[in-house]
């Protein structure tokens, strides 16, 4: 018996298709598995079955009703929670008071009825944590608790379908499987569930089947009860058709001198215990694959001087750096492209010529007057170097295109001549155009001497510029891919199984 | 819960015995009855105007317009009073209604309208301040004896009224504790964005919390008037800084969401008792403000310290 | 962010000349005000409108104008950055100028090295407790001005002495070919000013501060520490303000800066600075305090009293705040 059916869903961000033709069945009291890359739409599709985004086209049918809902709490009301990662928890309240917020049990006076809160909320809490006591503040839980305290609150609720996004993603293996024990529980109670998980052996262990998508379109499902659970067969639906990548890099490697230019040795990134240590030539041009969020910001945010590692030895030119702020990172010819360009990397209300020779004032190039003519001429000279349109260097940042914005963030390094580039997610919102124009410039930059180490969540941007690729997974480098290994299923299977790997 | 609460206050309950003692020590006849009334009778103004400001910076804001709208409203106790017990009463609805309605323009201003509550109620307190001027442009106006007097006295000649009052206002705020908008108010200061995707309406509780708020003012308006029986429009600026400093000694975060009311009160208390120090510690009165001040900085920076440290951990 | 983008899609003819022309278009809105405030003020009470009492008018505007210019550095450097010790620090300044001076020319030099000396230091224990201990600014300054009106207490002992040089005394009342000293004194530092703001690295490091911190932290500035000497200029500005005060008055009392705390702070506004920084110009400011004097001058000529005013005061800075001052919601 179906309980959802979601049909030709569609939805576009601002001219950039984020579902193209999203359709999905939830069978009742079954877990379906909701695969695929990032980008590949299926948050956005599991965001609009919650109400948290309305859908540009399509429909969606819910328990034989045609759903049409406008927020999440509407959903809510029709049975349909969708967890999040920790977005609807108060910090400074108690885990009883966060499991009740919003729907506290009241006395016909109007007071709250505290002592049937408490109990809601350890009833549900205890399936997953006999041992924590529900009078914690939730700031003082571990993310692991967190996650079950926002899973338990959706379960109180009673949801007809629940939609878990990446939920055992800071859990461990034997929180994994008590998550698991309270998915079939709630299986027996005809409960439906769409999992999403990036680990593999959870999708097998725990879904009746699975969708998959890519580039913003359900490409096809498998029915674990009928058939085989087949790893290869999900790699390749995940990553599409197997191709190779005819890319010269014969072109590409010459850039690269023998000259070691960047060194990192036993790097601590966040907490984790495990080191990063790798080797940049001068020229060369490197990439970080893997999942998202598996430390490749937090790695570039450390080179940048933004944060200071735990431990670890960073090295330019064979000189070993102290990067306290920032300021050492610039002053040393290393310098950041960073993830978010609106709140990182540009002075968006001001023209582009401020963000240009901005930089400029962090060394000692400028001094306390500033020639403005001169400096309008070198940014004259960088808007012709990376083709920022229209070329005026009087416009004020805002009101350019996400790509040529990207290139205001670019540009702003050149006139330092940096040693090393370092670029996180560049191309994210930029158009095709503006994005073959960017990594040109990254290009040319690697040509004239300049090491470059890129971090970009589309797999194809890293085969189609980068020497080599590591492949990072909790802040760890556990793979490294060179051209000849190049290939979309390569690059999903070494971040996926390696997912798997440590799973186990 | 209630071990964690007791943790949190502790070091408030150390710095707040160290100022008894140290006051106890320069006044004289400190543990007497008639100078616990006495202390206790010029604390309370302040006691109860920060717990108007910690409701309000409880939800996330700070209410600058505070001390003029306990100016503004003793200002129209004094000048609508005379010995006849009515006019009292009318003093008292009077000094309400625009209590309510300053508390009712910032909760819209900063809930509905989102200005920065720090400089929106900075712009209402020049309403409130302008109010009291034209009400009463030199100090002056009339509070009969009787209205006075019974502040000074004791029920029951064992229970000073000044804390009876702080009873009553501490009755209100556990009223309160038992109503939704009480967690809300946390919930909203604590994370707006949480409470929003529980489906909590965050303007209305914002709202709510200046209407609190100004249930608090008129009860320090109502002491206030009772100490020094007059209106002036100059009077009750100090009661800003004053009531922001106590709630931020007594452990409640600017950032919202965090802390207790009795911290509020022992912050309060806390000020008081240094004020009579330096009193009795025959400083010049010109040294007042200085201390003062500085103290305050002093505590804001030490309030500050352990959310840094913890930034930096994270 | 995407909003903004996505309205530019449906307005491409809103350029970079609109968003300038948006702040120039405020300070037009200002001095248009202005001038019809003295129109109508010559028909309700002939006498207004003329040159000797429009130079009265643009006197006491030049010293609005001191001191709001501390405010503006701090509301351009972002950060909800607000100073509401300029008014304390302006009296302390004053007071300070008058002991110093003592009526003699020749204290003067001394007078306005300690004077910028103290002011800059007492503003940069805001700008660490601001930067470094992450206080909010308006919390910490309004701390800051209750340390500075106690020491101003305690430096005078509750009566300040001393008095204006003559010198100083002919730049704060005397006029120059009708014109007043203090405006030929104002000009003299607007130009100063614009110069800083559009030609020195300094001016450049403002404006991207108060944009954007993080942008500017990652561009390889220390940001505490220019966060830190912002407010220390303004203390220092603020202070030397005081002594300017003094020069119209003569003598100094102990509140002599507190009436211009607020009008600051709307004067910035109308200005056309936005109190989420980064964006404006002196040029504003001028023209906000010049509005805001003439508006009080005759609101005095209609009698109408302090009360009146300040009610008046804080209803425009809501209207203004409602106007372009809303917090954004991310």
């Amino acid at each position: 018996m179906q309980l959802l059916e979601a049909k030709s869903l569609r939805k576009s961000y601002g001219g950039v298709m984020a579902l193209r033709d999203g359709n999905l069945i939830c069978k009742q009291g079954k877990v379906c598995g909701l695969l695929g890359a990032n980008g590949s739409g299926k948050s956005t599709f599991s965001k609009m079955i919650s109400g948290v985004v309305k859908p540009d086209g399509g429909e969606i049918w819910f328990d034989g009703e045609r759903l049409n809902v406008a927020n999440p709490q509407e959903a809510k009301k029709q049975g349909i929670i969708m967890v999040h990662q920790h977005l609807s928890l108060v910090p400074e309240l108690t885990i009883w008071e966060n499991m009740t917020l919003g729907s506290e049990p009241e006395s016909a006076m109007g007071f709250m009825k505290d002592q049937q809160s408490r109990e809601i909320a350890q009833t549900y809490l205890s399936k997953f944590s006999p041992e924590l006591s529900i009078d914690e503040k939730v700031k003082d839980l571990s993310l692991a608790q967190k996650q079950f305290v926002e899973i338990a609150k959706a379960i109180s609720q009673k949801p007809k379908l629940l939609i878990l996004d990446e939920p055992t993603a800071p859990l461990e293996q034997s929180e994994v499987e008590k998550l698991f024990a309270v998915m079939r529980e709630l299986k027996a109670n005809h409960t439906s569930i769409i999992f999403i998980s990036h680990r593999l052996w959870e999708i097998k262990t725990i879904c009746d089947y699975v969708v998959v998508f890519r580039n913003g379109e359900t490409v096809g499902a498998i029915d674990f009860e009928t058939e085989a659970k087949d790893e290869n067969l999900i790699v390749s639906m995940i990553s599409g058709k197997e191709h190779r990548h005819a890319k010269d890099n014969a072109s590409a490697s010459s850039a690269i001198q023998s000259e070691k230019m960047l060194e990192v040795r036993e790097l601590m990134l966040r907490k984790s215990k495990d080191r990063v240590s790798f080797d940049i030539k001068k020229g060369e041009v490197v990439g970080l694959g893997g999942l998202q969020g598996q430390g490749q910001e937090e790695l570039l945010l450390v080179l940048s001087g933004l944060i200071q590692p735990k431990q670890g030895q960073i090295s330019l030119g064979g000189k070993k750096l102290k990067l306290r702020h920032p300021k050492h990172a610039v002053r040393e010819g290393m310098v950041l492209v960073p993830g978010d360009r609106h709140k990182e990397g540009l002075f968006l209300q001001h023209d582009v010529l401020l963000n240009l020779i901005f930089p400029q004032f962090a060394t000692k190039k400028t001094g306390f007057f500033l020639n403005m003519k001169k400096l309008k001429a070198e940014a004259n000279e960088v808007i012709g170097q990376v083709n920022i349109v229209p070329n005026d260097p009087g416009k004020v940042v805002q009101y350019l295109s996400g790509g040529n914005q990207q290139k205001v963030v670019v540009g702003k390094w050149l006139p330092l001549s940096p040693k090393v580039l370092l670029l996180s997610d560049p191309a994210k919102g930029v158009d095709i155009g503006a994005k073959k124009e960017l990594y040109d410039t990254v290009r040319k930059l690697a040509e004239q001497g300049t090491s470059v180490l890129l971090y970009a969540s589309d797999h194809e941007e890293l085969m189609d510029i980068c020497d080599r690729v590591f492949i990072l997974f909790e802040d760890q480098i556990v793979d490294e891919l060179m051209p000849s290994d190049y290939s979309e299923q390569r690059f999903v299977a070494a971040s996926l199984r390696s997912a798997k790997a440590a799973g186990n | 819960m209630h071990k964690l609460q007791h943790h949190s206050l502790f070091p408030i309950v150390i710095i707040f015995l160290i100022v008894i003692a140290v006051n106890a020590y320069l006044q004289p006849g400190f543990f007497t009855f008639d100078v616990f009334q006495s202390n206790l009778a010029s604390f309370t103004p302040l006691v109860l105007a920060s717990m108007a400001q910690a409701v309000v910076i409880l939800v996330g804001g700070i209410d600058l317009s505070l001390g003029m709208a306990v100016t503004l409203s003793t200002v129209i106790m004094a000048a609508t009073m005379n010995d006849s017990p009515s006019s009292v009463f009318v003093g008292i609805g009077l000094s309400l209604v625009a209590t309510f309605a300053v508390g009712a323009l910032n909760g819209i201003t900063v809930g509905y309208l989102k200005l920065p509550a720090i400089i929106s109620t900075f712009a209402v307190s020049a309403i409130c301040y302008g109010a009291a001027l034209l009400i009463m442009p030199q100090p002056g106006g009339y509070i009969p004896s009787f209205f006075y007097e019974a502040y000074q006295t004791n029920i029951a000649s064992i229970l000073p009224v000044s804390l009876v009052i702080i009873i009553i206002g501490l009755v209100i705020w556990g009223f309160i504790q038992r109503r939704k908008i009480y967690r809300y108010i946390y919930a909203v200061g604590g994370s707006e964005q949480a409470a929003y995707a529980n489906g909590i309406n965050t303007k209305k509780v914002k709202l709510y919390a200046f209407l609190i708020s100004s249930i608090f003012i008129v009860l320090t308006a109502l002491v206030v008037v009772s100490q020094t029986a007059t209106g002036d429009a100059n009077m009750g600026r100090a009661y800003t800084l004053n009531s922001i400093a106590a709630v931020v000694i007594g452990g409640i975060s600017l950032q919202g969401g965090k802390g207790n009311l009795i911290g509020a009160v022992l912050g309060a208390l806390i000020l008081g008792f240094i004020s009579n120090i330096i009193f009795f510690a025959n400083l010049s009165s010109f040294y007042q403000d200085l201390i003062k001040g500085l103290i305050i900085i002093f505590a804001l920076t030490l309030s500050i310290l352990p959310t840094l440290r913890k930034k930096a951990l994270a | 962010m995407s909003q903004l983008q996505t309205s530019e899609a449906r307005n491409p003819g809103l350029t970079l000349k609109s968003v300038k022309n948006l702040g120039n278009f405020k300070v037009l809105i200002a001095y248009a005000l202005a001038v019809l405030i003295f129109i109508a003020g010559q028909i309700i009470s002939p006498g207004f409108g003329e040159f000797s009492n429009i130079m009265n008018v643009l006197n006491i505007s030049a010293l609005l104008g001191f001191i709001a210019l501390a405010q503006m550095l701090v509301v351009l450097s972002g950060g909800e950055g607000i100073d509401l010790s300029v008014g304390a620090m302006a009296s302390f300044g004053a007071v300070m100028s008058s002991q110093i001076i003592g009526g003699l020319d020749g204290n003067l030099p001394l007078a306005i090295l300690i004077v910028l000396a103290v002011g800059f230091l007492i503003g940069c224990v805001s700008g660490i407790g601001i930067s470094y201990f992450k206080v909010p600014p308006l919390v910490m300054t309004l701390a800051m001005a209750s340390v500075i009106q106690g020491g101003a207490l305690v430096y005078t002992n509750g009566q300040p002495k001393g008095m204006a040089s003559p010198l100083l005394k002919e730049l704060g009342t005397g006029r120059t070919a009708g014109i007043p000293n203090l405006v030929f004194l104002w000009i003299v530092v607007a130009v100063i000013v614009a110069v800083f703001l559009t030609r020195t690295k300094w001016g450049k490091l403002l404006y991207g501060l108060g944009t954007n911190r993080l942008t500017t932290e990652l561009s390889g500035v220390r940001t505490r520490v220019v966060r830190t000497v912002v407010y220390g200029a303004s203390g220092a500005i603020s202070a030397i303000s005081g002594m300017m005060l003094l020069s119209y008055t003569g003598t100094a009392f102990l509140d002599i800066g507190a009436t211009y705390m607020l009008p600051t702070i709307i004067a910035v506004v109308i200005g056309g600075i936005a109190l989420t920084g980064g964006l404006g110009s002196y040029n504003g400011t001028v023209a906000g305090a010049i509005l805001l004097t003439s508006l009080s001058s005759i609101l005095i000529t209609l009698n109408i009293s302090e009360g009146g005013r300040q009610i008046v005061y804080g209803i425009i800075l809501l209207l203004l705040l409602i106007a372009y001052g809303r917090q954004k919601t991310t």
